[in-house]
């Protein structure tokens, strides 16, 4: 019988080690350094302070998936930010930029390579405008099976309905040129639900609701924060 | 910070007591010469000069390191060095998400040896080599800046015997960084500028 050396096994160890090292798409680009800098305004041209701005990279390996940051920083009271980020070569360079503060709810931001001005070494934003959001709740008291249809002006209205997900889920076919359209279905189980409408730019929300009974059709102005409507079925 | 501190503390306790039984010396000493060949493992004490990023962002540890010197003649000789440093990031948004930075350098040197009496040499040393700062970055991958570095001091050194003696020195270096950046950031990555302390002890052969 033929012996395998030991040196053999080693040898295919190696090749699959190098193979998995090789499968990782992410790597820091070596002596290279980014410069991140930019400004921070509401649309008042108030400076934010304590806007996080991080540059992420996804990470997509053999071994782990998820998003890496590379650098993090806040705005200072001037709402100017300047950080050194490092650089990944291949990948996908994204900006993140959320508020830190409890007073206000801004708009967030993640921006990957293609949205901004690069260079080499130097990546300025510019001024950013941060507008706050406004919230405005629906609230349906039902006791029996709907369709529901939405049809919103703004393209940047985030929905939520209770916990659904499902609502969250955004089909290409409904939109037209000016409006953003959700449809769905709720049952009777729940006897109250809650839409709950987030979006940075005043907006008019068309709502029909159809049950066994008939057709109603409501429209909303969302242009206050914290404002709720109350529609009884 | 508290054993470099002990280690210069015995080195001159060392040297003093030397020098003063140095009257009453009966060893027989032979100088310097052709073939000669020592070794200078040491410890470094560390500080970065300057407003660059090794200054602002890091923390430095102890350095360690080992000399392997050949001597041509009684007064000069060539070699190596290693020096590997270990870091700790202060502030991270200096330099990027960076976890930790180890800093090794390699490079050849050479030096003007002079010699007070038969115990006591002065090293006037000069070398040249490249530096590596390997970093470990948050998200677990690894990078690297490269640098070319040089660096110039003197050394003292004292010997116990034949074989055996100690050393203390000083050195300034400076690291010519190869890191791409904007032009508003070039000087605070393009060198680095290291003050260093340095005390071990010399093995010599023959």
């Amino acid at each position: 019988m033929k012996l395998v050396k030991p040196g053999f096994y080693g040898v295919i160890l190696l090749f699959f080690a190098l193979s998995l090292y090789s499968c990782t798409p992410v790597s820091i680009e070596n002596n290279k350094r980014i410069l991140v800098q930019g400004k921070f305004v509401t649309p008042e041209g108030t400076a934010l302070q304590g806007i996080r701005v991080s540059t992420i990279t996804d990470i997509n390996s053999f071994l782990s998936r998820g998003q890496g940051t590379l650098s993090e920083a806040l705005s200072d009271q001037n709402g100017n930010i300047s950080m050194v980020s490092l650089d990944v070569n291949p990948g996908i360079l994204c900006l993140d930029i959320t508020g830190t503060s409890n007073d206000r709810r801004l708009q967030s931001f993640t921006v990957c390579d293609s949205a901004f001005s690069r260079n080499e070494t130097l990546l300025d934003l510019g001024e950013w405008v941060l507008k706050e959001l406004i919230e405005t709740r629906i609230i349906i008291r039902h006791n029996s099976d709907f369709n529901y249809s939405l049809k919103f002006e703004s393209s940047s209205v985030e929905i939520n309905i209770n916990d659904w997900n499902e609502l969250n889920s955004y089909d290409e076919a409904d939109l037209d040129s000016k409006y953003s359209t959700r449809e769905g279905f709720i049952n009777s189980e729940n006897q109250v639900e809650t839409l709950k409408l987030i979006t940075a730019d005043n907006s008019r929300v068309n709502l029909q609701l159809q049950n066994a009974q008939g057709v109603y059709i409501y429209e909303f102005e969302v242009d206050e924060i914290d404002n709720h409507y109350e529609i009884d079925l | 910070m508290r054993s470099i501190f002990r280690v210069f503390t015995l080195s001159l306790l060392c040297t003093y007591s030397s020098i003063i039984a140095q009257e009453q010396d009966s060893i027989e000493f032979f100088p310097h010469h052709f073939n000669r060949i020592q070794l200078d493992p040491e410890l470094s004490l560390l500080t970065a000069l300057g407003d660059g990023f090794l200054k602002d962002a890091y923390d430095l540890d102890i350095g360690t390191g080992l000399s392997a010197d050949f001597y041509l003649h009684k007064n000069w000789y060539v070699g190596t060095r290693f020096l590997n440093i270990n870091t700790r990031v202060e502030k991270s948004e200096k330099i990027g998400d960076i976890q930790s930075t180890r800093i090794f350098t390699f490079g050849v040197q050479g030096a003007y040896v002079h010699q007070f009496n038969k115990r006591l040499y002065l090293d006037l040393i000069a070398g040249i080599g490249t530096t590596g700062y390997y970093h470990d970055s948050k998200f677990g991958t690894n990078f690297r800046d490269s640098a070319t570095s040089i660096w110039a001091g003197p050394k003292i050194s004292y010997r116990i015997n034949n074989f055996f003696g100690i050393f203390l020195g000083s050195e300034i270096r400076r690291d010519f960084m190869n890191i791409a950046v904007s032009p508003q950031l070039e000087d605070y990555f393009g060198n680095v500028n290291l003050l260093t302390l340095r005390a071990g002890v010399r093995f010599i052969t023959h």
